[in-house]
């Protein structure tokens, strides 16, 4: 919502404001100022006036003009069409700086000189009005020959703009602004001085309508005669401050009452109603209860729809509307209806007051040289205003102040509202109609808060009742933050990406996706287009993005929510580790290798705690690497997938095909409180047993093969070493180191040996290994 | 005799050459010893004078080479140190450990300072349905906010959620006032460019008490505090707004960071830039959860917003491009 001092000026005396406070006034009482723009005509622009006009000989669309600035005649070559002698304009003069780097000069245009520069409108930083020059009038004050333009007031304005809240229809004007000030700073509006100019005949001469009953919409018509109209450039210029360009004048005249009043008015030709001598017009109501107007054919559904003036007539229909907006917006709903720009403001609530709208139209217009014929045809029932008895204890107590009820009965009686009769804590008050938005009490309580302003309502805090909030989500977040903490620690970048993915890439890589019943129906964009059922396609994007960048060493995770099939979501930590291992530095020499699968589950295993990898029964060949992929085991349980992707995907991806992903489920992660085990104080022994076995032999059977064993003092053993060479043909060589200790003794080398011997029998015996 | 003894001791430069000077004088063939065997060759009343003698002299090589030994031991410990000494300036390891994502970061910190003040966390689903996400929040069908370019439907006739407000409704439903809670999470809006992503993270607040408990002047204390915990010394201001769920409603704008309120291209020369959405709970919305005789205050901010205006982060797309030449700088 665009207002403008010297617009306001209109119906309030704001002289004694600066534009500073009225801006602080304007955010106190809810109106949040986007933006403030003083303007200011640069120095140099003078008043002149084109005493000639002449073709110039070589250039078909420039004129060289003579302009009389009042202290010299200047030589100006123009290119603008709409140029003519006698008319008033903005010049230019030599040494004027238009913008940072347009400094006017003496100039040579195809061989005529041309001493300064005929402005049209947004060249001296007002709106666009037309295509052509600013012809000046009087409506910017009285023209002197000579006189910088800066020097009238009424165009060095300060345009600021609103950024309304969608409750306040009735703001939706400049008079709606005005009467908000005027409560706020205790200044009463002005009122309007209507000098209505009426021709001979009346309304009915030109005009006839036919209606049915049941229209919904409050309708006022009245008619004019504009043969001679035409609208002064303040007009224009304050219009083309809402960046608005329009066809003809009456239709800025149109918009430009319309924005000061908020009152819906539109204009209906003789061409477009009717080709008789009468406008003919038809009202009704469909089906949808949306109110028709009707000529020769559909003219407009009150509030929703207009058509366009095609032409213009010497004669004109005004048509002033209010719809109910929330019946509207209902109606609009339900039956889909399309609807053009007036939607905007009739939904939100207008100016009901019709009267005053056609007032202020007919006053302009008899100000522009046109008539208006008596009478108006009046389809308006009455609006009831609203009723609400308030409790002013109650409103003290949401506001948290004790605030006067004088005080409190004259901010409401100046936004407008009556208030009746009082019994001891409690109000009757009268809603003005143009305040849609006000319901009950607590719609209430914001008026007085925003007159009072909020800068003087004492913060208190607030006493409360000790509750334990401890719950599911706040454990699970505990548990969270030790995980991140972990996978930083690790390595691995925190990072965020949308829960959308692309469902050709999601069926591309086997994966499944969202049932399509249950699919996004208006997504953003092609690659984002449904929910994404994994992280990985997220994770791998991330991994290209860096690589673009030159990283070698790329290792992200991220905790977040994915769905299956049927949209149900679960939240999952997945994490992504490509190319080297680490970075170059002093510690490594410069020489880095590749992470391998190994080093990775490694580094997961340090984020949440100990593992098995096994092989999962179905194996998702498009992405996994086939050979390098595993189920995630925890306490028996399948918790996720670890896997190297597969080389078609790096390529797809452009990454290094040494890439892994693990995606782990966040509630199968074990969380629970650690239970000690009793210290030994006996020594602990170690021994590593080098053997050898068939490449092809799971290492998983030799493991199942030593814990059945259930050796008591056998305290733990890992896999410390893997070789191969061309001697061992197709076996392999590995070490195991055992960890023994005995909660009871020190164990004795007889023991020692016997534990080992019993695990080197069993070897033997079950799978034919033996030592190196 | 062993005045030379002593003065060669101490001049030995090595452990080395004290030791081959120990057997010179002490070992099996030594001098010392040697004299010892002279014993029996000197008459028996001088004998006594003459192992008086050696005794002595050997006590005091003795001494003295102990003595030495301690010196050259320090000596040599002084050499091994001097040969381990490295160039500490070549020491330029960068940080091998990673570094949490600005926004969850942010996300931490809104959720701490809320715990602290007795606040429980609750969530909710990402895909809501039309009560929760608007209707239950007075936002009829036919409410000009819900303009279908704002949100993303499914299929099914559900929404993805466009505010955490839906959290509020859940909550209510499920628990009893007094309610004191907050609800991080991810919500969608449709809309993407320079300023607005697809998807983007939120913190919703409420607090529900009794009729007549809980006013705007509660309301304005937590924020101020909160703000002022999030940005440090920051002014405040609160202006009059509009949400359709609460009642007065407010936004909260802080004097900006970028310029100390001057005004600069960042708050578009107001010196100011706006942070949050605050409001009393509207009637209909207690209506709405079978609510009665109770009073609340709301709030909701955006948390990306925060992490940008706190660390000075200029495109608030980059926050989803996973780029490690920001991420790496939280490290």
């Amino acid at each position: 919502m665009i207002v403008s001092k010297q617009w306001l000026n209109e119906f309030i005396d704001l002289s004694s404001e600066s534009s500073k406070s009225i801006s602080e006034a304007l955010n106190t009482i809810g109106l949040e100022v986007d933006s403030i723009r003083d303007i200011s005509i640069a120095k140099g622009v003078v008043v002149g006036r084109v005493k000639e006009c002449k073709k110039h000989p070589d250039a078909t669309k420039l004129n060289i003009c003579k302009v009389d600035i009042g202290t010299e005649i200047l030589q100006i070559v123009c290119g603008a069409s709409n140029v003519t002698k006698n008319q008033y304009v903005a010049v230019a003069t030599v040494g004027t700086m238009l913008g940072e780097d347009f400094l006017i000069k003496d100039a040579t245009l195809r061989g005529v000189e041309s001493i300064g520069m005929i402005c049209s409108s947004s060249e001296i930083g007002l709106g666009k009005i037309n295509d052509g020059i600013m012809v000046l009038d009087d409506s910017i004050g009285k023209l002197v020959l000579g006189k910088e333009l800066n020097k009238y007031e009424r165009l060095n304005d300060t345009v600021i703009d609103i950024e309304l809240t969608a409750n306040r229809g009735d703001c939706q004007s400049v008079y709606g602004i005005a009467k908000d000030l005027g409560a706020y700073f205790s200044i009463s509006l002005k009122a309007l001085d209507t000098k209505i100019k009426y021709s001979k005949g009346a309304i009915g001469r030109i005009l006839n309508i036919t209606h049915t009953n049941n229209i919904s919409s409050n309708l006022l018509y009245q008619v004019a005669d504009i043969s001679k109209f035409s609208l002064s450039l303040l007009y224009q210029l304050r219009v083309a401050f809402l960046g608005i360009q329009k066809n003809t004048q009456i239709e800025t005249l149109v918009t430009y009452c319309t924005h000061s009043t908020g009152i819906l008015l539109n204009v209906y030709t003789k061409n477009s109603a009717s080709e008789n001598d009468k406008i003919e017009l038809n009202i009704y109501n469909d089906t949808n209860n949306f109110t028709n107007v009707d000529g020769k054919q559909n003219l407009s559904k009150v509030g929703i729809l207009t058509s366009n003036i095609v032409n213009e007539d010497t004669k004109i229909v005004i048509e002033a509307s209010y719809s109910e907006p929330t019946a509207l917006a209902q109606n609009v709903f339900t039956s889909k209806q399309k609807t053009s720009d007036v939607y905007y403001k009739s939904s939100r609530g207008s100016n009901p007051d019709l009267e005053f709208g056609m007032d202020y139209i007919a006053n302009i217009l008899s100000i522009q040289n046109s008539q208006i014929y008596k009478g108006r045809i009046d389809l308006q029932s009455d609006i009831l205003p609203e009723t609400l008895t308030i409790d002013l204890t109650k409103l003290n107590k949401i506001i948290g102040q004790s605030i006067k009820h004088l005080q409190i009965e004259n901010i409401l009686i100046s936004l407008g509202f009556i208030v009746k009769h009082k019994v001891e804590n409690k109000i009757t008050i009268i809603v003005p109609i143009s305040r849609h938005d006000i319901k009950n009490i607590a719609d209430v309580s914001e008026e007085i808060v925003r007159m009072v302003g909020i800068d003087n309502i004492k913060a208190k805090p607030l006493c409360i009742d000790a509750v334990n909030r401890t719950n599911k989500i706040s454990n699970d977040l505990i548990k969270l933050n030790k995980l991140r903490s972990s996978s930083v620690a690790n390595s691995f970048f925190e990072t965020v990406t949308y829960v959308y993915s692309s469902k050709d890439l999601l069926l591309k890589y086997g994966f499944e996706v969202v049932n399509a019943n249950l699919d996004i129906l208006n997504p953003i964009n092609g690659d984002l287009n449904t929910f994404r059922t994994n992280m990985y396609l997220n994770l791998l994007q991330a991994v290209n993005n860096n690589e673009k960048q030159g990283f070698k060493s790329i290792s992200l995770f991220e905790k977040g929510i994915i769905f299956d099939e049927k949209r149900n979501e679960s939240k999952q930590l997945a994490f992504v580790f490509s190319g080297q291992k680490e970075n170059e530095s002093l510690q490594n020499s410069g020489k880095v290798k590749n992470i391998t699968l190994f080093e990775f589950a490694q580094k997961i295993t340090n984020v949440i705690g100990e593992f098995e990898l096994e092989i999962p029964q179905k194996i998702n060949d498009k992405f996994f690497h086939p050979y390098q992929c595993a189920n995630v085991i925890q306490n028996n349980k399948i918790i996720g997938q670890l896997f190297k992707i597969h080389p078609n995907v790096s390529n797809d991806f452009d990454i290094s095909s040494n890439t892994y992903l693990a995606s782990i489920d966040f509630d199968l992660i074990e969380d629970k409180l650690v239970q000690v085990d009793e210290i030994s104080k006996y020594q602990i022994s170690k021994r590593d047993l080098s053997i050898v076995v068939d490449k092809n032999l799971e290492y998983k059977k030799i493991k199942n093969l030593i814990d059945s064993l259930k050796l008591k003092n056998l305290v733990q053993y890992n896999l410390i070493d893997i070789y191969t060479d061309e001697k061992l043909e197709n076996k392999e060589s590995l070490t195991i180191k055992f960890v023994l200790q005995s909660s009871e003794k020190t164990l004795e080398e007889e023991d020692i040996n016997a534990i080992m011997d019993t695990i080197i029998k069993k070897l033997e015996t079950k799978l034919d290994i033996y030592l190196r | 005799m062993s005045d030379k003894w002593l003065s060669e001791i101490t001049n030995t430069k090595n452990l080395e050459e004290l030791e081959n000077l120990r057997v010179k004088i002490l070992g099996k063939k030594g001098i010392l010893t040697l004299e010892f065997g002279q014993m029996k060759h000197i008459a028996n009343e001088d004998k006594k004078k003459f192992a008086q003698n050696l005794n002595m002299q050997k006590t005091a090589v003795i001494k003295q080479l102990e003595d030495q030994k301690t010196i050259l031991m320090a000596i040599a410990l002084q050499e091994q140190l001097k040969d381990e000494k490295i160039d500490l300036t070549k020491f330029s390891a960068s940080v091998q450990s990673a570094s949490f994502h600005p926004v969850s970061d942010t996300m931490q910190r809104v959720i701490q300072y809320f715990q602290n003040l007795n606040f429980s966390i609750e969530e909710g689903p990402l895909v809501e349905d039309d009560f929760h996400n608007f209707e239950a929040l007075n936002l009829p069908a036919y409410h000009p906010a819900r303009d279908m370019q704002d949100t993303f439907y499914t299929k099914d006739g559900k929404v993805l959620r466009t505010h955490t407000s839906p959290v509020q409704i859940r909550t209510m439903m499920s628990q009893k006032p007094p309610i004191r809670m907050i609800a991080p999470g991810t919500v969608f809006r449709k809309d993407f460019d320079i300023t607005h992503t697809p998807m983007f993270n939120q913190v919703e607040g409420l607090v529900v008490g009794k009729e007549g408990e809980i006013s705007f002047a509660n309301l304005k204390h937590v924020m101020v505090e909160f703000l002022e915990h999030m940005f440090g010394d920051v002014k405040v201001r609160f202006r009059p707004s509009f949400f359709p769920f609460t009642e007065p409603s407010s936004e909260v704008d802080i004097s900006c960071v970028f310029c100390n309120g001057k005004g600069c291209r960042v708050c578009s020369n107001t010196g100011w830039i706006e942070v949050l959405g605050c409001g009393i709970v509207d009637e209909n919305v207690f209506e709405a959860v079978g609510y009665k005789n109770v009073s609340g205050y709301a709030f909701g901010l955006g948390i990306e917003r925060f992490a940008m205006l706190i660390h000075n982060i200029g495109d608030l797309r980059s926050l989803f491009e996973s780029d490690i030449r920001l991420l790496g700088q939280f490290r």
